[in-house]
């Protein structure tokens, strides 16, 4: 071999060598903070993970995820793609599709197992206008599975049930174009009103519309959740519905944090659009109930392992996800106790759209008991007539991220709806 | 396992290259390679390695048959059973949903259409068992009678799951013997890292982009998509190819060259010269000449071939369009065109063929023939002019299309080597520049690529099925 050739093809081999074996031997990490998840772990190796190959793709996935330096270099190739797509040039009206790792489902006619739809091709995470926001198209067959269970919940009740169904962001914001054909939410609470027999659906669409079109911030440009002004929206529709009178927006005392990173972001997070909000994050407005309260988490439905929280929690350091100022975060089972002083309670169905309707809630009830059924387990077996009997329930509320309810992404909601069934 | 994946770029390849440096003589170092190239596959689908060995085991028991003081008719028996067997491992891991699905459209019939795992790469090892088996037959080579050797043909890791295909007759006497040499693995880097670079920086971006505007119904938009696909297809393929080739002089092999350049061509006959060389000249020689060629029933061959060629792309019927799509357009050059475009200035012949290609790619990326035909309708005006976002999308990709329309032609390459070419040794050695300049190429594109592979989880091959 000439040696003139072979000092370079060291140099250029010994690099990997070296970088392979450090990666080898060096201690993995188990959580990126930037992408704000676990990091897949060392798989074990066993025949069946060998002979179907997930320990190899396993492998793949924990070799990436725990590589030397893997952060820096995440935000290295960000900058480059940056610089190479001039998306630091252009202004907020670039348009960016991107992939989503979501399951798309969807309930067969007739029911059964939810099945891979074809609206997969429509899922992702659209960023448009200096905002990331979740594709939504909607499902005829999911629509109709969650009108059944809304109108068994109601029958087996006997109360008034009232159902929420945010606006998506997609849905206000997303450019005419790049809304696919058949993703038409209004056409979607249209269908529902239609299929409700005995619940009623709140009219959130105008008022989500409106403050849309006005520049309100009601959603977050970097995660999926609505914000305080956008649960705001909601609440002031369920009190002139069940007959009470929230406080204006303005007379509340409220604050801020800045750098919130949301969920999409954390989706969107190797993209180059993610730099845009490395610069400029989202803020989260907080607002204090007005009326003294106090709120107990429970894990139980026996309701005797309360643990204290406040509705707002400005200096919430659980994690970095700062949408959890309100409440604290999940709760599978919540009573607020509000001053409020009117003898009206509700009982609450809710996914984590809830935590930033709750605060303005106690503002309406002096009972809130509040379940997230996502939490539903063998052991959990509140079931909604008895609960609402036992605890003198005036009204019932279902709200939850829509595209959990209608959309062609999950099924998830309807049957944990199910569970709450006698 | 992917060429651009970190498990291979930091883990497999070092250990892979220590070893074959390692092992002292030619039979050593095949067993090495051999058992690597093994280990390679089995990554990734460690069952179908199984159906590899099989179809490996039965062209070489076939080929050592052939090669036999056997009678005639007994030979040809042997050789239309080996072919029947390749064929058919082929028929039944990549067409039988194909075909018992389009059973099924027929009325009163309703077979159960068969889930069968695609063994990555099985279209180009049979290709190359083939044309094996096939070169015995005709007595244009000598039968391999080591089954190590054979196997390793048929297993190199380099090419196996996306080629060049490789043919028998080019390698057989680099497996028993080859030159290995700094130089030659010097420049076979260089040519791994440029399609490495291909592939990760300009490849899953133009996919990326595409995907996005091809999910969309605006004309405008969609023309832009199918641009954006056209280069990544383009980089994809023949990323792979310059890694293959490149892996492939590290450890000695000199394979023949995949792409030259397509889209610089000014017809498409002069196009599919260009692209997939190695496929075309396989169907040249073993489908086209054997049944006539030009001399006899020339349009039905070309029709046959062209077919064939579609459906060897994918078990889709839109992949039987495409191909039937080029030869109609072939066979249109052949009738008049093509002396018509030699009259003509190179800039119509080039517009005609890089229009009738991004038409061909519109087929080739719809799999769904209805999708397909929507998307051709609205590309033709049958549609919205255009959306949302696709001027920003025209703007933020500006760059990015200058820069790889660029990369798809040789002049930067030309340029670089003419000037390498100056600095050279009067013994036609690298200088001491070129050598600088070749390392920090090298050591920038993995870093760059690390860091691109870094920031995507889901990296395939689009032609990791075919």
């Amino acid at each position: 071999m000439k040696k003139r050739y072979l000092f370079p093809v060291l140099l250029i081999f010994l690099p990997m060598l070296a970088f392979g074996l450090f990666s080898i031997f060096d201690t993995d990490a188990v959580y990126s903070d930037r992408e704000k998840r676990e990091l897949t772990p060392l798989p074990e190796l066993t025949a069946a993970s060998y002979a179907d190959a997930s320990f190899m793709k396993r492998f793949e996935d924990y070799y990436a995820d725990t590589f030397p330096l893997r952060g820096g270099l995440l935000a290295a190739a960000r900058r480059v793609r940056s610089l190479i797509l001039l998306t630091g040039l252009v202004g907020g009206e670039d348009v960016v599709v991107l992939p989503s790792a979501r399951t798309v489902a969807v309930v067969p006619e007739g029911g059964g197992e939810a099945e891979a739809s074809e609206a997969q091709e429509l899922s992702g995470i659209l960023y448009y206008g200096n905002r990331l926001m979740e594709i939504f198209c909607e499902s005829d067959a999911n629509l109709t599975a969650y009108a059944s269970v809304l109108n068994r919940l109601a029958k087996a009740a006997g109360r008034p049930l009232y159902v929420m169904l945010p606006t998506p962001a997609y849905t206000l914001y997303a450019p005419e174009g790049q809304r696919a054909a058949g993703t038409d939410f209004a056409a979607s609470l249209d269908k529902l009103k239609g299929l409700l027999d005995g619940p009623v659906l709140l009219d959130l669409d105008t008022a989500m519309r409106k403050a849309a079109a006005d520049d309100e911030a009601i959603y977050f440009r970097t995660d999926h959740h609505w914000t305080a002004r956008g649960a705001y929206l909601a609440a002031d529709a369920l009190a002139r519905a069940d007959g009470l009178t929230l406080p204006t927006l303005g007379s509340y005392a409220s604050g801020s944090r800045s750098g919130f990173l949301g969920s999409l972001y954390n989706s969107a997070a190797a993209q180059s659009v993610s730099s845009k909000f490395d610069r400029a994050p989202d803020t989260v407005t907080y607002y204090f109930p007005q009326y003294g309260y106090t709120l107990d988490s429970y894990a139980s439905i026996a309701l005797d392992d309360a643990e204290r929280r406040s509705l707002v929690e400005p200096d919430f350091a659980g994690d970095s996800n700062l949408y959890n100022i309100f409440c604290g975060g999940d709760m599978p089972i919540a009573h607020i106790r509000s001053e409020v002083g009117n003898g009206r309670s509700v009982f609450v169905i809710r996914d984590s759209y809830g935590h930033a309707l709750l605060p303005f809630l106690s503002d309406l009830y002096e009972d809130v008991y509040a379940v997230d059924p996502r939490y539903y387990t063998a052991d959990y077996t509140l079931k909604i007539g008895a609960f609402c009997d036992a605890h003198g329930i005036d009204s019932i509320l279902v709200v939850n991220y829509s595209p959990m309810a209608v959309g062609g992404y999950w099924i998830e909601f309807a049957p944990y709806l199910e569970n709450l069934l006698p | 396992m992917v060429f651009s994946s970190l498990t291979f770029l930091y883990l497999f390849l070092p250990l892979c290259l220590i070893c074959y440096f390692a092992s002292p003589t030619i039979t050593a170092k095949n067993v090495t390679l051999t058992v690597f190239s093994l280990i390679f596959y089995a990554w990734g689908e460690p069952l179908a390695l199984l159906v590899m060995l099989f179809s490996a085991a039965v062209q070489y028991a076939a080929g050592r048959l052939l090669a036999s003081r056997i009678p005639h008719t007994a030979r040809r028996c042997v050789f239309l059973a080996a072919l029947c067997i390749s064929l058919g491992l082929l028929a039944v891991f990549k067409y039988a949903g194909l075909l018992v699905s389009t059973v099924d459209l027929l009325p009163f019939c309703r077979f159960p259409v068969p889930e069968i795992a695609l063994p990555i790469g099985i279209s180009f090892y049979t290709f190359q068992c083939l044309s094996y088996t096939i070169d015995v037959y005709r007595r244009q080579t000598e039968a391999q009678t080591s089954f190590l050797r054979f196997l390793l043909f048929v297993s190199l890791f380099p090419q196996l799951i996306a080629g060049p295909i490789l043919r028998y007759t080019d390698v057989a006497s680099q497996i028993e013997d080859r030159c290995h040499s700094a130089k030659k693995i010097f420049y076979g880097s260089i040519r791994f890292f440029c399609g490495l670079l291909k592939k990760c920086a300009i490849a899953n971006y133009a996919g990326e982009a595409a995907d996005a505007l091809l999910n969309g119904s605006s004309c405008l938009g969609l023309w832009l998509g199918i641009l954006l696909y056209t280069f990544q297809i383009y980089f994809d393929f023949s990323g792979y190819s310059d890694m293959a080739i490149g892996l492939g002089k590290i450890f000695g092999f000199d394979y023949c060259e995949n792409f030259r350049y397509p889209y610089l061509s000014v017809s498409v006959t002069e196009f599919w010269r260009r692209w997939h060389i190695s496929l075309g000249s396989f169907f040249r020689d073993y489908v086209y000449i054997p049944l006539g060629g030009k001399y006899h029933m020339q349009v039905r061959n070309i029709l046959i071939v062209w077919a064939l060629t579609g459906l060897w792309h994918g078990a889709s019927w839109n992949f039987l369009l495409w191909g039937l799509y080029y030869a109609a357009l072939l066979l249109l050059e052949k009738g008049f065109l093509l002396r018509l475009l030699e009259k003509l200035p190179r800039a119509v012949g080039w517009c005609w063929t890089m229009f009738t290609v991004l038409i061909g790619w519109t087929i080739f990326y719809f799999t769904d023939i209805g999708r397909c035909l929507g998307a051709l309708k609205i590309m033709f005006g049958g549609g919205a002019l255009t959306a949302a976002g696709v001027a920003a999308a025209l703007k933020t990709n500006l760059l990015f299309l200058v820069l790889a329309a660029l990369a798809s032609t040789p002049f930067a390459a030309m340029w670089i080597g003419k000037g390498m070419a100056r600095l050279r040794t009067s013994d036609g050695e690298a200088s001491a520049l070129e050598l600088t300049l070749g390392t920090l190429y090298c050591l920038a594109s993995l870093v760059l690529c690390t860091m691109l592979i870094c920031g995507s989880s889901y990296n395939p091959f689009l032609y990791f099925r075919f």
